[in-house]
């Protein structure tokens, strides 16, 4: 008995270990080695991830097991590239056409070497914006009048109808926010410089960011109740209720059968 | 005793059961009142002190959920548990006798028996036949009946004339619900007050824009776009300025919310309160949803490089009103 | 009793009779289920309400006009803002405990609707609305209309970008009124949308016009009860129809209310710690001609948000008047819902030819138009609920928005009408398994058995 479970301990032990140095010690080819963003690991990464689907050209392709077209990448912004491997849209996880959030999974110099590797082969326009943390108060002005509507009151995310969700905006690095409002991407409409100003851009990442800062509930993390949420809640508590009730007002059963005799001395 | 020679306030106890004495019940009686006492201090110190919510607020909980537990534990101790039995009022007999009768007294009571509620020999409510009625004193015989008629008549219409203040509580709608601050010749501006330059717009952009000077009218919202597909009928080609940029009434025509979702590469304008979609390259339809109109265009015009309206929209503006 | 207490009570009962009243008031016996205790889980979520409502009364200001918020949150420095708003951010973010009695208040009223909708349910189902209760059946409805006005008024106060969206439904359902519609809610409102004077209209119903209405009728609802006394289960051996069994008010039912709203305001109090009730700091003010997106009623408006969302486009033209889908869903579908639980209980005596009074709870198993036409209702006004979430659960599954509207559509027109049909063969079948019938007098049937029941 007591051998045998030493017996499983160790096993489990060398398990762990060996998960551990696996993650630790076995790299992932996509991530960069070294500090400079190369063009050969860039093309490297597009034949293996994106070629499939966007054609070895960047012409675009039939995405296989579909009968969907993947849109071809040649004359792109640049940071539309770059804001659809930030955000984990591309390359994907799953169903391809599929727009609900993703974790990135081509990050860091990685992505800056495809990014680039991109720009020279497939010639992309523009350059990607800079952004920085503004002021959350001119912020929530201006995401009040220019984004609410489709990403929620406070950046949580949402539904535009036809398959297309707008995602989550709290936890995006700077740099994706002004992306995404100054290329439109997918179905998202376009703003530009007019429209919202590069410090409007910046006051809107600064109250994302102060959204994201502030301090969650205990539990599930909630920022502000969702009346969805909220009635979750409300039914739980009704259950706690009930159970209270349960114990303050002493019957268990719901409906007493007199049929079934009760423990009661009988009335004369 | 029976129940009818009792005191009507003696309890009749069925059954009684005497709760043993126990001490581990008298630790929780006391230890939880403490406990109670203690967090009720505690909250009260942490609130003064400016402690956070989470701190106060647990506190505040504990002391309740404490005390509740002590109180109950408290009563289960000194007291015994009784069953008691306490008789109703004598019950109505089977109304079959006057059941659907037309012109039957309106309150219950029929010939002899016993009246409702309550009662040990309290008087009915009404004369029934046979039953006295709650007065005593009975109306003249041989008066006017027409005098009661003219009163009660008169009476109704002074009633019904308290109501008539609730008319100043607002205004007679008279057209308003029919026109918009919109006019010809009226810029187009942003909220801040800016005038909307088509140029401004990107393809596939939507800005939400208002009449010069009437910024925050609500029902005269509406919302330029910038259209990424060539627009068809039935949008109106005379209102669209630059070949693409058109603009339609914000309020959507369903229940009055804003509408603002644009998907910009089918053209689709989107509602997130009830979901009703508008095709905005043809004339903002609605191809989807609850909402049965499609959203008015506003006659756009363009002067100086500035967007103007080139007069007031020509449909109904926002939810239909009976 | 200690003797202070003794000298303080025969001092008052020198002088106001007090010792009778008091003993019959302390001997009364109330049966003894915990499905009882709903209607003072409603009572006294209804006393915390006002506890904590009148703390925020000193601090909110009925008004939209806007003020330079001076305070200290960093996200309204300096910013112009309806006051009704800044009012509610500075009791939020400075007043010590100011968020803590919002957070309160506003679960204290989830428990007030929750619990009085169940216990409506109680009522319903067991039969106590039977005659002679009819009347405080009906009270218990108005209570239930008035809670939820109250609600919606409520949370519609702190006017925040949610709020005033729902503000905005609320003046299209006031306009789709036939014939009237524009001047109710030019009346209403006090003129076109948006008006200043909504907010301090709503702050009078919210604050003075409609709890005095709910204290009142409780006032009459528990006269009504103490008057006509408890309904109770049946129990053998007891005659129900003659007898209340059950336990005294002292000590037994004084121990039990004492418990429940000490553990009321705990789990109240607990909830505010971990869920963020209210919270509207970070949703913004209203601006009219704008809208968040993911916006709902509250849970108890979600049955007449879903029907707006479900309900087909309808917009019918007849000379003079305009019937539309708002008011199908807003005004029609309520309508209909009230009053087929206000017509119940007439229906139920008709049909089953009921006579006489009733004191002993039935099971709705056994009543199967009751079973029937509850589970009809109830399971329609749920899935017209679900409905409402339809934006939320299409993010969480993927699953388009207009497929689960068209789904919504599908099974609120079908299950309701399938689950009664199915309750109603089963409770018959039950009725025949164990040879009983539907009793159409209390005195008839055999109590001890239960209400419904009489021996074929």
């Amino acid at each position: 008995m007591r051998r045998s479970r030493e017996i499983a301990l160790l096993g489990w032990a060398l398990v762990v270990g060996l998960a551990v140095t696996a993650t630790t010690v076995v790299r992932d080819p996509t991530q960069a080695r070294g500090q400079e963003p190369s063009l050969e690991q860039g093309a490297l990464i597009y034949q293996q991830q994106c070629a499939q689907c966007h054609g070895g050209d960047g012409r675009g392709a039939l995405v296989r097991g579909t009968d969907r077209q993947a849109p071809p990448l040649r004359g792109l912004e640049v940071a539309y590239v770059d804001l659809s491997l930030r955000t984990g849209r591309m390359p994907p996880v799953g169903d391809p056409f599929d727009n609900r959030l993703r974790q990135p999974t081509v990050t860091g110099k990685a992505r800056e070497s495809l990014v680039a590797w991109m720009t020279q082969e497939f010639g992309l326009t523009g350059q990607t914006p800079a952004a920085m943390p503004g002021n959350p108060s001119a912020g929530l002005q201006v995401y009040q009048q220019q984004c609410a509507h489709c990403h929620g009151a406070t950046g949580a995310g949402g539904v535009a109808g036809a398959g297309a969700f707008t995602p989550p905006l709290t936890e995006y690095d700077p740099v994706v926010i002004a992306e995404a409002i100054r290329v439109g991407p997918f179905a998202m409409p376009r703003f530009s410089q007019r429209q919202i100003t590069d410090q409007e851009v910046n006051d809107v990442v600064g109250f994302l960011q102060f959204v994201e800062d502030e301090p969650r509930s205990p539990i599930f993390g909630l920022l502000e109740l969702n009346p969805v949420y909220a009635a979750g809640f409300v039914a739980l508590a009704t259950l706690v209720l009930l159970f209270s009730l349960f114990w303050i007002g002493g019957t268990p059963a719901w409906f007493p059968d007199p049929r079934r005799s009760p423990k009661r001395e009988e009335v004369s | 005793m029976s129940f009818q020679t009792r005191p009507p306030e003696q309890l009749e106890v069925i059954a009684e059961r005497v709760p043993p004495p126990s001490q581990a019940n008298d630790a929780l009686v006391i230890g939880t009142a403490i406990a109670a006492a203690v967090c009720a201090a505690g909250f009260a110190i942490a609130l003064l002190l400016g402690a956070p919510l989470s701190a106060f607020a647990t506190l505040l909980a504990l002391a309740m959920l404490f005390m509740a537990i002590s109180v109950r534990r408290y009563f289960a101790d000194r007291y015994p548990d009784i069953d008691a039995a306490e008789p109703r009022a004598e019950p109505v007999p089977d109304e079959s006798a006057i059941q659907g009768a037309r012109g039957s007294p309106p309150i219950q009571g029929a010939r002899g028996s016993p009246p409702i509620q309550g009662a040990r020999g309290s008087p009915p409510i009404q004369g029934a036949r046979g039953s006295p009625p709650i007065s005593d004193v009975e109306p003249v015989v041989g008066r006017r009946p027409l005098l009661t008629r003219i009163l009660i008549g008169c009476a109704t219409v002074l009633g019904l004339s308290f109501l008539v203040p609730v008319s100043s509580l607002g205004p007679a709608p008279g057209n308003q619900l029919r026109m918009t601050q919109w006019r010809a010749g009226r810029r187009v501006v942003t909220g801040d007050g800016e005038p909307v330059r088509p140029e401004a717009i990107a393809p596939g952009g939507v800005v939400t824009a208002w009449p010069e000077g009437a910024i925050g009218a609500e029902p005269s919202a509406v919302i330029v776009l910038r259209l990424t597909q060539p627009p068809l009928p039935p949008t109106r080609p005379e209102w669209i300025v630059d070949g693409d940029v058109v603009a339609y009434s914000k309020i959507c025509t369903h229940a009055g919310c804003p509408v603002a979702l644009f998907r910009e590469r089918e053209n689709a304008l989107f509602c997130p309160c009830h979901q009703s979609t508008f095709d905005a390259n043809r004339g903002a339809v609605v191809t989807f949803g609850p909402a049965e109109r499609a959203l008015p265009q506003l006659p756009l015009g363009i002067e100086n490089g500035e967007l103007i309206a080139l007069g007031d929209f020509v449909e109904q503006v926002g939810p239909a009103f009976g | 009793m200690t003797p202070l207490f003794a000298l303080l009570f025969d001092a008052l009962d020198s002088r106001l009779g007090l010792r009778r009243p008091g003993r019959t008031v302390a001997n009364k016996v109330f049966p003894h289920h915990w499905s009882f205790l709903l209607g003072e889980v409603a009572l006294f979520s209804f006393v915390v309400l006002v506890a904590t409502g009148t703390f925020l009364t000193f601090f909110y200001r009925p008004s939209t006009e806007l003020v330079t918020y001076a305070g200290s949150s960093p996200l309204y420095r300096g910013v112009q803002l309806p006051e009704a708003f800044a009012s509610v951010i500075r009791l939020s973010e400075e007043v010590p405990g100011g968020l803590m009695m919002r957070r309160i208040h506003r679960a204290a009223s989830h428990l007030f609707i929750a619990s009085t909708v169940l216990h409506m349910l109680r009522i319903l189902l067991t039969g106590a609305f039977r005659k002679p209760r009819e009347p405080n059946y009906h009270i218990g409805l108005l209570l239930l209309t008035l809670a939820l006005a109250e609600g919606f008024v409520g949370y519609s106060l702190p006017y925040d970008s949610l709020a005033g969206t729902g503000i905005r439904i609320a003046y299209s359902e006031l306009l789709s009124f036939p014939v009237i519609g524009d001047q109710l809610a030019f009346w209403v409102f006090g003129g076109e949308f948006p008006t200043g004077d909504l907010i301090p209209r709503f702050f009078v119903f919210h604050v003075m016009l409609i709890p005095g209405l709910i204290i009142a009728l409780i006032g009459v609802h528990l006269a009504l009860l103490v008057r006509q006394r408890h309904t109770q289960f049946p129990r053998r051996g007891i005659d129900g129809h003659r007898m209340v069994v059950g336990k005294p008010l002292w000590p037994a039912q004084f121990q039990e209310s004492t418990t429940l709203i000490l553990w009321i305001g705990g789990l109240l109090t607990a909830s505010a710690v971990l869920i963020p009730w209210s919270d509207i700091t970070l949703l913004g003010p209203y601006i009219p001609g704008e809208v968040g997106n993911n916006a709902q009623p509250d849970w108890f408006l979600f049955w007449v948000d879903g029907m707006l969302r479900i309900l087909p486009p309808v917009e019918v033209d007849l000379p003079g008047v305009t019937i539309s889908g708002p008011f199908i869903a807003g005004i029609v579908l309520p309508t209909l819902v009230f009053g087929a639980l206000i017509a119940y209980p007439f229906l139920e005596r008709k049909v089953y030819r009921l006579r006489g009074e009733w004191h002993v709870l039935s099971n709705p198993l056994e009543i199967p138009l009751r079973a029937a036409m509850s589970i009809g209702t109830f399971s329609f006004v749920l899935i017209v609920s679900a409905a409402a979430t339809n934006d939320i659960l299409s993010r969480l599954t993927g699953i388009p928005i207009e497929g689960l509207t068209r789904f919504f559509r599908l099974t609120a027109v079908f299950v309701p009408p399938l689950l009664a049909f199915l309750l109603y063969w089963y409770s018959k079948r039950r009725l025949a398994r164990t040879g009983l019938r539907v009793a159409s007098a209390e005195v008839d049937a055999d109590t001890r058995l239960g209400a419904g029941s009489l021996r074929t």
